[in-house]
């Protein structure tokens, strides 16, 4: 078993292959080696931290990617989302956001794949306008700005 | 409070890539921020563009990552404007432009932005190559008499032209021609020089294939002895070094050639069921030796076709944009109802992987007891426009196709009149003699047996 310490002092016992699937947890364990100290996790607070370990505990067991691959060479190119991943993202943006944060953080390669695949999906066919709305983005162009990129980029009649 | 600009840069720039342009275009006119990081070169080198784009690159199958963004992305802007006219059914804008041609044109090419090059016959049968500006007021700016001149390839890069025309004599010995031309867009007229000849000394060798890319020309030749051995000359425009090559002859038929900028394709149907291509590596080739395939694409089988129905057509437009794959278009019948078909197969230039082989891309299906008399694919199999012949009601009809991927909520396969009935033209399909197509600009040239010449511009 493997002590974690998250940002808000929770401390979580996980499973070693469960876990393993974040690279930063796994070198960590390979340098280090056995030991009774929790590992300390603090950009990671315990409620986005019981959700990572969910997916984790989900593909318990399935290979993890090897390290030495190109991620521009992997080709998955399309924005398709396995059926169980779409529910496993179907949470609120702020969420959404904190996974991908702490995919990145613990280096689960799958996980944070998936996480930005989900924000592209949620932009995809919006106006910029709409864009604004999703991510309550403040649109800092002064109006001559706005109207000129709007020309540039123009390529269709009603978009 | 985790919020979307607050991801780190390295993120969003997965988040961009992996957009659509159509969507990163969008991201980019919601704040400062996102226009900075949706300029960024990486993000339009790493984004998937499944349009043609209007771009030269240097090498093959090299795509956009040579380009800086702001350039991709006007591009893109370009191509996202044409698809959108491309697919609309009725009112789709056509420009089209009037060229003062006095000949009968045999065979029509778009030279850069703002010339055309004919092949042409006069009353006397006298041939020649006429270079046409097309900007402001139309005129020819080159002109050169070659007798007997049946064929032409040319490439445009820098500003000069490299032009090969293949013509025999009343002999049937047949010769290659190249012309090196320089275009100043000052200048009124500029001349087309000789820079090289080679002609074929021995009776039953022909000249049947031309093709320039840049600074290098290929011309296929048969040579008849008994049976047919096919050969190649390949030649650098700045050198003038030349090579003949053997090349694979025995069992195979409808030989056609096909030039990269850094590959030669040979296309065969192989003991009359196989259309496969041979793929060379320019650079290896050497003198003195017979060159050695470095893949062989297998593309269809045609055994259940008769010979006379299969066909298969190649682009005729220079490979000079970086493309990732080879397009041929096959007519066959490939149902058991017999039913004709166009099928897109794409063969890829540098497959990543073994398993990386031909696709198989969309079908045509001819509904009509039809035959297609003229079929032009774009370079990239993007998009093609042909002409059919309508037996049963005897007429001609123009027609394009959109061939681009299929997704979920496009319908981005589309095939419908080239243009419009309501728009009168000036000009009957019936009259159509010739037609140059390319695609990443919408441009299309029309020859008429009337002895004019149409530019079309979508």
């Amino acid at each position: 078993m493997v002590l974690l310490l998250t940002s808000d002092n929770e401390m979580f016992s996980v499973a070693e292959d469960v876990i393993k699937r974040s690279a930063y947890i796994k070198n960590m364990l390979e340098d280090v080696g056995e030991s009774d100290l929790p590992i300390p996790l603090p950009n990671v607070e315990s409620n986005v931290l019981v959700k990572i370990l969910e997916y984790c505990e989900h593909y318990r067991g399935e290979p993890l990617p090897a390290s030495d691959v190109d991620p521009a060479e992997i080709g998955d190119r399309s924005l398709d989302i396995a059926d169980w991943d779409q529910k496993y993202m179907a949470v609120d943006q702020e969420m959404l956001f904190e996974i991908i944060l702490a995919a990145n953080y613990l280096d689960i390669k799958s996980l944070l794949d998936v996480g930005c695949k989900t924000v592209a999906k949620m932009m995809k066919g919006k106006s910029s306008e709409e864009i604004r709305t999703l991510f309550n983005i403040a649109n800092d162009f002064t109006p001559e700005e706005e109207a000129q990129i709007r020309k540039e980029n123009a390529w269709a009649e009603c978009r | 409070m985790a919020h979307f600009l607050e991801l780190p840069d390295d993120i969003l720039f997965v988040i961009l890539s992996s957009l659509s342009p159509e969507d990163l275009l969008s991201v980019q006119q919601t704040c400062r921020g996102m226009h900075v990081l949706g300029s960024a070169d990486h993000v339009w080198h790493a984004l998937q563009i499944d349009l043609p784009l209007d771009l030269q690159s240097a090498d093959s199958g090299s795509g956009t990552s040579s380009h800086p963004a702001a350039l991709i992305r006007q591009s893109t802007i370009r191509a996202l404007r044409l698809d959108q006219n491309w697919h609309k059914p009725k009112e789709s804008r056509i420009k089209l432009t009037r060229i003062p041609h006095t000949d009968i044109v045999d065979q029509i090419q778009l030279v850069g932005k703002e010339h055309v090059l004919t092949l042409s016959r006069s009353g006397n049968l006298a041939t020649f190559l006429t270079l046409w500006r097309t900007t402001v007021a139309i005129s020819s700016v080159a002109r050169i008499e070659i007798p007997n001149a049946s064929k032409f390839s040319a490439s445009l890069e820098d500003g000069k032209l490299v032009v090969a025309s293949l013509s025999s004599d009343h002999y049937g010995k047949g010769s290659l021609r190249l012309y090196d031309l320089a275009l100043d867009d000052a200048e009124e007229s500029c001349q087309f020089e000789e820079v090289f000849c080679q002609s074929l000394s021995e009776p039953g060798n022909a000249f049947f294939d031309v093709h320039v890319v840049g600074r290098t020309a290929i011309s296929g030749i048969a040579a008849l002895n008994g049976s047919i051995c096919y050969k190649l000359l390949l030649v650098d425009v700045d050198s003038r070094k030349f090579d003949y090559f053997d090349m694979p002859s025995e069992g195979v038929q409808s030989v056609r050639f096909k030039l990269y900028r850094d590959f030669i394709f040979m296309g065969a149907i192989e003991g009359a069921r196989t259309l496969t291509f041979l793929q060379y590596d320019v650079r290896a080739m050497g003198p003195c030796q017979a060159p050695i395939p470095i893949r062989k694409h297998e593309v269809c089988d045609l055994s259940r076709d008769s010979p006379l129905t299969y066909e298969y057509h190649i682009s005729t437009e220079p490979t000079v944009h970086g493309t990732k794959y080879f397009p041929v278009a096959v007519q066959h019948t490939p149902d058991s109802a017999n039913r004709r078909a166009i099928t897109i197969y794409k063969i890829p230039l540098l497959p990543k992987r073994a398993t990386e082989t031909v696709q198989s891309g969309p079908t045509l299906w001819m509904t009509r007891d039809s035959t297609t008399d003229v079929f032009c694919l774009g370079e990239t199999g993007f998009r093609a426009v042909w002409l059919e012949r309508w037996w049963d009601a005897d007429e001609f009809h123009f027609a394009k196709a959109a061939l681009g991927p299929e997704g979920p909520s496009n319908d981005k396969r589309v095939v419908q009149p080239l243009w419009p009935a309501h728009l009168g033209l000036p000009f009957e399909p019936h009259a159509c003699h010739a037609i140059y197509f390319e695609e990443a600009t919408g441009r299309i040239c029309f020859s008429l047996h009337t002895e004019e010449v149409y530019l079309m511009e979508f």
